[in-house]
């Protein structure tokens, strides 16, 4: 009885010696840039840089404050409808850019966007698959790997039926990550959580400040990177002459 | 609505059209007993303002008799009378005359949304098509079923971010 009773004690003590997840607090800015092509095509140009605001140091290791992640995706979008739309993408993204410990990942990635009016807004259903390139800095290859996507998202005008200028607006989404082949910590491997208000500048575009919350599987253990963000976003979208 | 389209053209470019929900209270005894007298059954009322070159126009959509209708108010007066209505309810002449026009326009076609604009006097229709690989259009009838205007509508692509 004894044996049992250390064996349970030492059991349920390991994960409080043993986890290592880590927290992690900072900004996200980003602007989204959108613009016809063609009758039925558009381009659209995402930048972001995601900014760890404070160091800090968990069980001996240093994080200092840091530019975590330079993301660059330029996509082509098709829109089918107005509710049904597909794009597809190269994204270049560095993680540690302005660190020695830098890696980049090449991406490719298709996506379709599916909306439908939900009271006075608008649901939105997007799946991407993603075909992924990371470097790795050991052996300098860049193996493949895929992910597959999903994010539900709902915006909606604070103020009347429809957006117009000098008006706010809600804007909050959630998407799951799934790795599915390649080097991978977990299948469902990452979940992102978004809310923010955003606020219609006229000709200027949109600007969005909201709260975004990264869940990301950092390593076989399972262990958790959490990611609290504020994020500022500028949004404009040019719209054809007719 | 159909009005302020019409209107559109002759404001200035700096102006701008700003929609927002208003209460019921706001809403001018006149209009009030318009809407109790015209529409006795209908329960509840959506009003709206819209500013368009500095004019405040009073919005008010409801259903009645299981249609949707928009109503246009300027000054606590009625200027646009909007209903949606079966496209096959169009008395059949005009009917004729129009599916004629949009089979001339387009082999294949769905018809999305038919609104009758002022359903007593200077009647016109409004129809808004969706057609397979070139989009959404609206097209405006008068009631005579002769064709007045199209309007093409540019589909922009639905916003997401990373």
């Amino acid at each position: 009885m004894k044996q049992v009773l250390v064996f349970l004690i030492i059991s349920l003590s390991i994960p409080s010696f043993l986890t290592q997840d880590l927290n992690f607090k900072g900004a996200l800015f980003a602007l989204n840039q959108t613009g016809p092509l063609a009758k039925k095509w558009n381009y659209n140009l995402f930048v972001s840089t995601t900014l760890d605001a404070f160091s800090q140091e968990v069980n001996a290791v240093i994080y200092p404050a840091s530019d975590l992640q330079l993301y660059l995706q330029p996509s082509l979008i098709y829109v089918h409808t107005s509710n049904l739309n597909f794009s597809g993408s190269y994204t270049y993204q560095r993680n540690n850019p302005l660190r020695s410990n830098f890696s980049n990942e090449h991406r490719l990635w298709q996506q379709v966007i599916f909306s439908l009016p939900f009271t006075i807004g608008k649901l939105t259903n997007r799946l991407r698959y993603e075909e992924r390139f990371i470097q790795n800095r050991i052996t300098g290859f860049y193996p493949f790997s895929s992910r597959l996507r999903y994010q539900l998202c709902y915006n909606r005008p604070l103020q009347g039926k429809s957006l117009d200028v000098n008006e706010f607006y809600l804007n909050m989404y959630n998407e799951c990550y799934f790795s599915l082949n390649g080097t991978k910590n977990a299948t469902y491997s990452e979940n992102w959580t978004y809310a923010g208000i955003g606020y219609d500048l006229g000709n200027m575009g949109r600007i969005e400040l909201g709260y975004l919350y990264q869940i990301y599987v950092r390593n076989q253990a399972k262990d958790l990177r959490f990611l609290n963000l504020i994020q500022l976003m500028w949004v404009t979208n040019f719209k054809r002459n007719n | 609505m159909k009005y302020l389209l019409f209107l559109l053209p002759f404001i200035s470019s700096f102006s701008f059209s700003q929609e927002k929900r208003i209460s019921a209270k706001m809403i001018s005894s006149k209009i009030n007993s318009h809407l109790l007298s015209s529409y006795p059954t209908v329960k509840k009322f959506h009003f709206y303002t819209e500013i368009i070159a500095q004019v405040p126009y009073i919005e008010c959509e409801f259903k009645y008799e299981n249609d949707h209708y928009s109503l246009l108010f300027l000054n606590d007066s009625l200027i646009e009378v909007e209903v949606e209505v079966p496209f096959s309810e169009i008395p059949e002449i005009e009917r004729l005359k129009i599916s004629n026009r949009l089979n001339n326009d387009f082999e294949s076609y769905k018809i999305i949304e038919c609104q009758k604009v002022n359903q007593f006097s200077n009647v016109k229709y409004e129809i808004t098509l969706q057609v397979k690989r070139k989009g959404k259009f609206e097209y405006y009838f008068n009631s005579l079923g002769e064709f007045i205007e199209r309007e093409e509508e540019t589909e922009i692509p639905i916003q997401t971010q990373f």
